[in-house]
């Protein structure tokens, strides 16, 4: 990491101040950059070494990440990877980091569900969740590869409730992504993020929006007849494109 | 419902980008294949400058082709070049040395621990087709998983690969690979013609046929069609 780098995930570290809600702070990079950004917030928070992390790796396998905050002198003792793309990338990268593999990209909405009972399997630091203080969540727009729109939207809605399930509830997440390559899903997860930063070509980073009581805007579940019309949409939606 | 959309890394070489829906999909690796004096190690630079104009980091990987001090003296002639970006923007590593005396596996651990090291977006190896020549291991299995790494690596990468003649393109490479580009020098009369023609770019709806180029000082290689 060079100086700015650093001075980057210091910068971060200050605005991502810890409350007593679960909190999302999304923050918007150019794609070239989404991976500085990553390894800055990783830094930031690892420095605060009373909780552990977890790096939630959609885009690539997490041996990359675990190379790279080596490689960066960034300690990797509080960091757990769940890994969701390892087992369809074909990578023989070997890493000795902590991490469990999950089935794949696809389904992700059921992701916040394996969370909350990773607990009764004893995966890691994940066997006790309240040692959890802060998620990374890798480029989310990766997710529209293996899902649709509506599954990543049921996710982020799965995944707040999960967090606020977590004994404390005050589990700060990081979603870096370009909001110019997916913009309707940038939107949505800004409805839900405490902060929305953008860091620019400098790496400097800056608050573009910032709202107050997170737990207001946690959805209730989605009820199933809600999901069947999500369908009946896509398929109108569908067929309006062959029209 | 919103479309998965590849972000694209413009190329930087005039007229390409338009035959490409604006640039290659990123990350991916393309191999740029042709003879010799096609503009290959051409191409491959102003890719790097165009993107350390934009401050993204490049990283130059050379192999045993020509030293770097040769090759940079040669680029210096372009009017494209900027050697203020050297070693900051763009940085070379020689990995002649190791490919003298390695394993595929040392030398993707090589690779590996540069690319994490300089964290480019651009990434070239000119030429790859070297290694295959002096890779004891199966250079398929090194090529599949050189391509994989320096995918998950995020950056695009383009590998030079000089063809043999009455060949196309290196074919243990082209599976691998995201895209081929060919640069291709061509007997007409008493004129030797160079074309580019994007072969394969997966994702991409690109143009098809050959397209006339041209190597300037001013802008380096440029799709000549593209002018008019």
């Amino acid at each position: 990491m060079n100086e700015r780098d650093l001075q980057l995930a210091e910068a971060i570290s200050e605005i991502m101040d810890e409350t007593n809600e679960p909190s999302i702070y999304l923050i918007h990079t150019k794609y070239t950059n989404v991976v500085r950004v990553n390894l800055a917030v990783l830094k930031a928070f690892l420095e605060r070494k009373a909780k552990k992390v977890i790096m939630i790796t959609i885009d690539r396998p997490h041996q990359y990440v675990s190379h790279l905050m080596q490689l960066h002198g960034i300690n990797q003792n509080n960091l757990f990877f769940i890994d969701a793309i390892s087992a369809h990338s074909s990578d023989t990268k070997g890493d000795s980091a902590d991490s469990v593999p999950q089935r794949g990209p696809f389904n992700i909405e059921t992701l916040p569900e394996f969370l909350l009972n990773s607990e009764k399997e004893n995966l890691g630091p994940l066997a006790d969740l309240t040692r959890i203080g802060f998620i990374v969540i890798d480029n989310v727009s990766t997710l529209l590869i293996y899902n649709t729109t509506e599954s990543v939207k049921r996710f982020f809605e799965n995944y707040l409730r999960a967090t606020k399930d977590f004994k404390p509830s005050t589990v700060l997440t990081a979603v870096v992504m370009d909001r110019d390559q997916q913009p309707v899903l940038f939107e949505f997860i800004s409805d839900f993020s405490k902060k929305v930063l953008e860091v620019g070509p400098e790496m400097t980073v800056k608050i573009v929006h910032e709202m107050g009581d997170l737990t207001k805007k946690i959805p209730s579940p989605v009820p199933q007849a809600t999901l069947e019309s999500d369908r009946s949409e896509q398929a109108v939606l569908k067929d309006k494109e062959v029209i | 419902m919103e479309r998965t959309v590849f972000p694209r890394m413009p190329s930087g070489i005039p007229g390409l980008d338009d035959m490409i829906e604006g640039g290659f999909p990123f990350p991916s690796v393309i191999l740029v294949a042709g003879n010799p004096g096609a503009g290959k190690t051409t191409l491959a630079q102003k890719f790097l400058f165009a993107g350390a104009e934009k401050g993204e980091q490049g990283l130059f990987f050379t192999t045993l082709s020509e030293p770097t001090q040769w090759m940079l003296r040669y680029a210096a002639q372009f009017d494209f070049v900027k050697p203020e970006y050297y070693g900051k923007e763009i940085v070379f590593c020689d990995l002649g040395p190791m490919l003298r005396n390695s394993t595929g596996q040392q030398v993707l651990d090589f690779i590996d621990q540069k690319v994490a090291e300089v964290m480019p977006q651009r990434i070239v190896i000119d030429p790859i087709t070297v290694v295959g020549t002096m890779m004891k291991d199966d250079y398929r299995v090194f090529a599949f998983d050189l391509t994989t790494r320096l995918k998950n690596w995020q950056a695009t990468t383009l590998l030079t690969g000089e063809v043999r003649p009455g060949e196309l393109y290196p074919p243990e490479l082209s599976y691998a690979v995201d895209g081929v580009i060919l640069l291709m020098l061509s007997d007409e009369g008493d004129a030797r013609r160079k074309y580019i023609e994007v072969l394969k770019l997966r994702g991409t709806n690109h143009v098809t046929g050959r397209q006339s180029v041209d190597i300037t000082r001013k802008e380096g290689i440029i799709v000549l069609k593209a002018r008019f």
